[in-house]
């Protein structure tokens, strides 16, 4: 049974990389990243589950990283949103202005782009189900909805050349 | 964040984590964990928490399959993982409901139900279901941890009552009632992503009775055969009787016991149309 008290060098693998960290077992994921290994996107909100701003992959799946304590990851990829480099949705975004202050983006990115993972087809009710998990303070949510669809667009595979 | 100093365990066996709770004071189990880091982040509960039991790889309580005339959930799956298996529709509607996908992400099915949330929405299909739970408590002294499998309406009376170090395993459902035509009706304050001002979940079963229960009008989850009865008997004229027999209802900041008691009504009766 693996046990773990104290103080512990835990090594997680965080967007593609091993990285260690000397870490209690009560510390949250968002807490390592952000004080120990100095990934500060993912951003300390509620810490309490609500707002989505600490919103991080694991094995790129969408969670709320102030819910889960590290030393529960060191057998998952962790991928934060400096993980991601020039993704369609960071280029989404960008295009529509999908934000206004900035601090719910790292976590909406992240959601969004898990969503188009998980459902690359247009789907409207899964758009609105997932996206719900992310709160926007400065109520952007038009240019974040914008940025979805244009997100989309872009994964759309090309047309095929007209036949004739 | 846990401020206190905790020991983290994560046992590979059933046995192996109800030895970790008998050797560790203040010792609680944790799948998701989504209650727990932020109830003492909040240092609103686990004040005497001393050690946390990760279950998640204990392959029993993660266990997702048919096992005879019954399919078994393990309680350290997460909701979407219960979502994603579409084994039992009226339960995948109801966990839909509850929080957000990126919390249903880690929420455990054995989380919702033994939380210290009033809600614990999961158990309303599994109550109608008649569902049973496998569970592995401590022995006494010396003796070897007791494993028991038992009726789930035996052992909830308004949450689940088990011993101290009582472990939740899985839960097994009749493999007929995902067949059952079923109900799900589901009212917040505002957004859809909040606790339920009213959550009700109906089913006809094989004998054509209705089974009902509810969650968020009381501080607890409720189902009764009284109410059963009155609904498989008198359909939307036994109204009258079943708000009496549901008792005092909720009053609170989010909706006045008059609106759950509306509330109630109006979604009883589409219940009832539904169903017929």
């Amino acid at each position: 049974m693996k046990t773990l008290a104290g103080t512990v060098e835990l090594i997680l693998l965080v967007n593609g990389e091993e990285r260690r960290a000397v870490v209690r077992p009560g510390d949250t994921l968002l807490r390592v990243l952000r004080e120990k290994l100095g990934l500060t996107g993912a951003k300390c909100g509620c810490e309490n589950g609500d707002c989505g701003a600490c919103t991080v992959l694991l094995d790129g799946r969408p969670v709320k990283s102030c819910m889960v304590l590290a030393v529960e990851c060191d057998d998952l990829a962790v991928t934060t949103i400096e993980g991601l480099r020039d993704h369609p949705v960071q280029q989404a975004f960008a295009e529509e202005n999908g934000f206004q202050c900035g601090f719910c983006t790292p976590g909406q990115i992240l959601n969004a782009a898990a969503l188009l993972e998980s459902h690359p087809d247009p789907d409207d009710d899964a758009d609105r189900e997932w996206m719900q998990a992310n709160l926007c303070r400065c109520t952007g949510y038009e240019g974040i909805r914008n940025a979805l669809a244009n997100a989309r667009r872009r994964q759309k595979p090309p047309r095929p050349p007209r036949q004739g | 964040m846990i401020a206190a100093d905790i020991v983290y365990l994560r046992p590979e066996t059933a046995e192996e984590a109800v030895a970790a709770w008998t050797r560790h004071d203040g010792a609680r189990y944790l799948a998701g964990g989504t209650e727990i880091t932020t109830a003492a982040r909040r240092g609103a509960a686990a004040h005497d928490l001393r050690a946390v039991i990760d279950i998640k790889r204990i392959p029993e309580a993660s266990i997702h399959e048919i096992c005879g005339d019954c399919f078994r959930l393990g309680a350290a799956l997460n909701l979407s993982d219960i979502i994603d298996g579409e084994a039992f529709p009226l339960l995948n509607a109801v966990l839909r409901g509850i929080a957000d996908h990126t919390v249903r992400n880690r929420l455990s099915l054995g989380g919702n139900l033994a939380g210290l949330l009033p809600y614990r929405e999961a158990v309303l299909p599994l109550l109608l279901a008649d569902a049973s739970v496998l569970t592995l408590a401590p022995g006494k002294g010396e003796a070897p941890p007791v494993r028991s499998e038992r009726r789930l309406r035996d052992v909830f009376d308004k949450r689940l009552l088990l011993a101290p170090g009582e472990l939740v395993l899985s839960f097994c459902i009749p493999l007929d009632a995902p067949e059952w035509p079923w109900s799900h009706r589901r009212k917040t304050r505002t957004s859809a992503v909040d606790y339920p001002l009213v959550t009700t979940a109906a089913v006809r079963d094989a004998d054509h009775r209705i089974r009902f229960a509810l969650a968020g009008a009381h501080p607890f989850p409720f189902r009764s055969d009284a109410v059963d009865a009155a609904l498989s008997e008198q359909g939307p004229d036994a109204l009258p009787a079943v708000l009496e027999t549901l008792g005092p209802l909720r009053d609170d900041s989010r909706a006045s016991a008059d609106y759950r008691a509306h509330l109630l009504r109006t979604m009883i009766r589409a219940a009832l149309e539904e169903l017929a």
